[in-house]
């Protein structure tokens, strides 16, 4: 859509021929009907406007008599009447003089017959219409002095059947009066654009030739031709502001342009709204208007039309009518739109002014078959709008927090929208324009409207105040994180040489072979993550005292020591338990504590056993970082978009300020009613002070009811206002809501990240017998060193690594605790006697 | 002068009956509420309805059997209402007759006393081209009034006649606008 299509497509067209077809025949834009081309026009043409995207096409007709497009239509234009209001726009380019009257740009009638007919026609300086009725009535608009050489836009205005406005650009050049139009029949059969019966052609350009079923305003002409050529109309400003400005949203972006500026020119503006001296005028005249359907049913309304609306809830209207007489079906009455209005009426009966009151749909007729009267209950369907409305939606249009962990996923719409609502300090209706909107609880420090005496009626005021247990003083929110915690260990083993090559060549002790090594190395649970520093046997030469020859080690295949890096891991569960205290410190001063408390809990999911399978690895897994806790790297496995710690947090953070906006909520069950006189401009979101001999107070408006009643002229108004009160010393602040810090992990006990085995040997006198839970080197002493052959061990080279200790195994727990200050609003409230 | 009260083309002479009255009451959707200062506050829905209600006696039945209580008829009231001005122009109701005998009369108060003074565009009174009915003016008139006879299109409330063996019968009805 565009400026300029939607400029259009606002004003209903009937028929709507855009000239950007690129051969064949023309497809009528607003309703697809298809005007059959005859002769060769040329298409494609550099147009007036490429405002509407159709990339500046346009239609040239020739002088070939046969160039013309032509539809059936079979039906009026109009309704079942030809008498009432029409408007015809088209832009058009000629440079012919042509034959008003005959050279038509567009014929509405019989094609061979020229009774019964409608023509247009330009000349390069004239413009010609001629309406003629199948008695010989001719009507007549000739304007001349025009200048159609370049591209204008020209409107012809038929209003009241026979006061006619033709506009050139946007601008007002002449009008009159047609006389002898009678109009044709409505069913004539045919349109015609290039041609008029079978004689005059149009010779030039044409472009987004239109016709509307009503008589365009002089506002509504500058409307489009601004949103076709981006100019308004040369010589004035016309501006027509129309909204519902009363929308707390509301803005109202203008844009002033003119050709020239004179440099004494001034801009006097005045916009007008509902005009307090008159709603609350000591005299006042009103009406209601009841719009059914998007007819005026006002005149069938009997009786009074309430509207009722209160935060958070669907606002309702109530109406009775006597509906026209014949065969009546409820359900024709339902869900339909509503929209009630309120207007000021001058003394001499006209309306002054209109206020938006109600906007819905009609959810229920019931028939009084006794009396006649037909009652239809209607919504604004506050509940089903959201149920129907994107969770997307609903997010950017409520706000608010939302987590799975704190509200049910498979709520719908409507519940979702109070979940996100219950996090925030906020209401939601649908205003009296039907616009979702949401307001803060909070009056403003400046109240919208102040009432006094003068301003409400007698005896209409009534303060109910929230009792003890409304109110909420502390929620104690107990929050379960649990996570798996991957664990990766690593020591530095070393088989260290307690023997000595000369120990070792006095036959002490056999040598090592770094195969046995290397195979108690990798042969035991823990992963060898480094290559192995063996400390080789010296080259062949005479060593020690005594000397001792030695023949060496040339192939390398023995050791005196060795060491090594082994690493471990493993996946360990740790709760984060916290305890998170949301409190009003006022108002627990003042009532006590009033306290509940609530439990949640988030697993982030994760699958070890991988991990803990794994042994293909050469260090601390990606992210592990060396914990002074531990001593080992670790990484906590609370990554996942869905259930890892961020979206904890996130959680945590909704939980904590749904806690405190229940407390808030609860704290503003104080409620103030009264009837003022009625203001229209007092809505949902505004503040309202009442300020009274005995009774002050300021807050938000919380529900209001308007009872209009003809019968008896009475316009009944009752505000309901929400007031905060603590009652406390006032000296609370709000914490900001925000996830607790991470709990600190407990200090483990340090077991040490290195592992030393030896070497044993048997046969010597003295030794232990052999153990077989030993670990390291196991071997013998051989020759006169072998003391006591009677006690040899089996040899072996064993590696026997250190279990993980149980505390870093076992599931554990850390906590976390964490106050969130909730300052209750202190909203005004004085009463004296 | 002879006035007639008509109901629905039902004719009855004023002048052939015994007692004749007719009593006018305005209707209007209209609430009068004080605030809490005791300020007046009056909200106006709608304005301009009349109720009326006929009473009289005489030696005939009154014939309203030939009218239907909570149907709608042109009812052409037999006594007058006014309309005032300080000027010499009275703006009257459209709602009026126009037949002979219950044509507009304009008077000017002179005094305590109201003169008769010619209403200078009678015809185009009588035709309904205008409401404003422009009067001749008199020296020391201090206001202008118009007296007209209203023709409404009214709902039969309700009527009832009753006689007495001394052969006169008593009726009334009511009617409210349209």
């Amino acid at each position: 859509m565009t400026a300029w299509t939607d400029a259009v497509d606002a004003l209903s067209p009937r028929i709507w021929l855009r000239f950007d077809e690129a051969s064949g025949n023309l497809t009528d834009d607003a309703n697809a009907r298809v005007f059959t081309v005859t002769g060769s026009p040329d298409y494609g043409v550099a147009g007036a406007t490429d405002a509407g995207g159709d990339t500046n096409d346009a239609m040239t007709w020739g002088a070939d008599s046969v160039d013309y497009a032509i539809s059936a239509l079979n039906y009026a234009l109009h309704g079942s009447s030809d008498t009432v209001n029409y408007s015809l726009a088209f832009f058009a380019k000629t440079a012919t003089t042509g034959t008003p009257g005959t050279d038509c740009i567009w014929h509405w009638g019989a094609t061979y017959n020229q009774n019964a007919s409608w023509m247009v026609s330009v000349t390069d300086t004239q413009f010609h219409a001629r309406f003629k009725d199948v008695f010989g009535g001719v009507g007549t608009v000739t304007v001349t002095g025009l200048d159609f050489s370049d591209w204008a836009f020209a409107v012809l205005v038929i209003s009241s059947t026979t006061a006619w406005t033709l506009y050139v650009d946007g601008v007002s050049v002449d009008s009159g009066t047609l006389t002898g139009f009678a109009g044709i029949s409505p069913t004539t059969d045919k349109m015609c654009v290039g041609r008029a019966g079978n004689t005059g052609n149009f010779e030039g350009s044409l472009d987004e030739l239109i016709f509307f079923p009503s008589a365009l305003g002089a506002d509504d002409v500058a409307g489009l031709y601004a949103a076709a050529t981006g100019n308004y109309p040369p010589d004035t400003l016309p501006m027509t502001l129309q909204g519902w400005l009363s929308h707390p949203q509301a803005t109202l972006p203008m844009t002033l342009q003119t050709i020239t500026a004179h440099a004494q020119a001034t801009l006097p503006m005045l916009l007008q709204g509902l005009d307090p001296a008159v709603t609350q005028a000591a005299v006042a005249a009103w009406s209601v208007r009841v719009v059914f359907d998007a007819v005026d049913i006002s005149d069938q309304v009997v009786g009074a039309v309430s509207v009722e609306h209160e935060e958070s809830s669907s606002g309702l209207a109530t109406f009775r009518i006597y509906p026209p007489a014949g065969a009546l079906d409820p359900n024709d009455y339902e869900n339909k739109s509503v929209r009630i209005d309120y207007e000021t009426r001058s003394s001499a009966g006209a309306v002054t002014s209109r206020s938006r009151r109600f906007t819905g749909i009609s959810s229920r007729a019931v028939f009084d078959p006794d009396s006649g009267v037909l009652t239809i209950d209607a919504t604004d369907d506050l509940q089903g709008v959201l149920e129907n409305t994107p969770k997307a939606a609903i997010d950017n249009v409520i706000g608010g927090l939302w987590s799975e962990y704190v509200f049910d996923a498979t709520a719908d719409g409507w519940q979702y929208a109070l979940d996100r609502l219950s996090t925030i300090a906020s209401e939601m209706h649908i205003d009296n324009y039907g616009v979702l909107v949401v307001v803060p609880w909070a009056a403003k420090t400046t109240a919208d409207f102040t009432l006094t005496d003068a301003g409400r009626f007698e005896d209409s005021m009534r303060l109910s105040r929230a009792t003890r247990r409304d109110l909420l003083t502390e929620v104690t929110i107990t929050w379960d994180f649990r996570f798996t915690r991957l664990r990766h260990r690593e020591v530095r083993v070393a088989f260290r040489d307690t023997v000595g090559l000369c120990n070792y060549l006095n036959g002490a002790a056999e040598f090592a072979a770094k195969e046995m090594v290397y195979a108690a190395a990798d042969g035991n649970p823990w992963t060898r993550i480094s290559a192995i520093d063996f400390t080789d046997l010296p080259a062949a030469g005479a060593y020690c005292t005594p000397v001792r020859v030695w023949i060496g080690d040339p192939r390398k295949l023995f050791c005196l020591a060795a060491s090594w890096t082994a690493g471990r891991r493993w996946a360990q569960t740790v709760t984060e338990v916290y305890t998170l205290r949301v409190y009003a410190p006022d108002l627990e001063e003042a009532i006590g504590p009033q306290a509940i408390a609530e439990s949640y809990g988030v697993e982030a999911t994760y699958d070890a056993s991988e991990y803990e399978r794994d042994t293909a690895f050469s260090g601390p897994p990606t992210g592990a970082s060396l914990s002074t806790k531990s001593n080992d790297y670790q990484i906590d496995a609370t990554d996942a978009e869905r259930d890892g710690r961020t979206a904890m947090e996130a959680a945590q953070e909704c939980a904590i300020a749904k806690a405190r906006t229940t407390m808030l909520e609860r704290a503003r069950r104080n409620r103030l009613t009264l009837s003022p006189v009625f203001n229209p401009a007092i809505t949902l979101a505004a503040t309202v002070r009442i300020n009274t001999p005995y009774l002050i107070a300021k807050g938000k408006v919380y529900a209001l009811r308007e009872v209009f009643n003809p019968v008896d002229g009475s316009v009944d108004f009752e505000i309901t206002l929400a007031l905060s009160r603590h009652g406390g010393s006032g000296l609370a602040s709000d914490t900001p809501v925000a996830a607790p810090a991470t709990p600190e992990q407990t200090q483990e006990t340090d077991t040490g990240r290195s592992y030393v085995i030896e070497t044993r040997a048997g046969g010597v006198t003295g030794a232990p017998a052999d153990d077989e839970s030993w670990d390291g080197w196991i071997t013998n002493a051989y020759g006169p060193a072998q003391t006591d052959p009677t006690n040899l061990y089996r040899e072996r080279f064993k590696l026997r690594m250190p279990e993980i200790e149980e505390a870093a195994r076992q599931a554990t727990e850390v906590v976390q605790d964490a106050d969130f200050e909730v300052e209750i609003p202190q909203d005004e409230l004085t009463m004296s006697n | 002068m002879i006035t007639t009260l008509e109901i629905g083309g039902w004719v009855i002479p004023t002048e052939t009956l015994l007692t004749f009255d007719q009593q006018y009451r305005d209707l209007k959707g209209e609430r009068f509420a004080r605030t809490a200062d005791g300020s007046g506050i009056v909200r106006t829905a709608w304005q301009g309805k009349v109720a009326t209600q006929i009473n009289g006696t005489g030696w005939v039945p009154s014939g309203f059997e030939n009218i239907t209580a909570g149907s709608s008829y042109l009812l052409k009231c037999a006594m007058p209402r006014s309309k005032g001005s300080a000027t010499t122009t009275v703006t009257v109701p459209a709602n009026r007759r126009t037949d002979a005998g219950h044509q507009p009369i304009g008077y000017a108060l002179v005094g305590d006393s109201l003169v008769e003074t010619p209403i200078t565009n009678l015809a185009a009174i009588n035709a309904k081209t205008t409401n404003d009915a422009a009067l001749t003016a008199v020296a020391g008139a201090l206001h202008y009034r118009v007296h007209y006879w209203p023709e409404i299109t009214a709902v039969v409330i309700d009527s009832e006649c009753r006689g007495d063996n001394g052969a006169e019968f008593v009726w009334r009805v009511n009617l409210e606008e349209i």
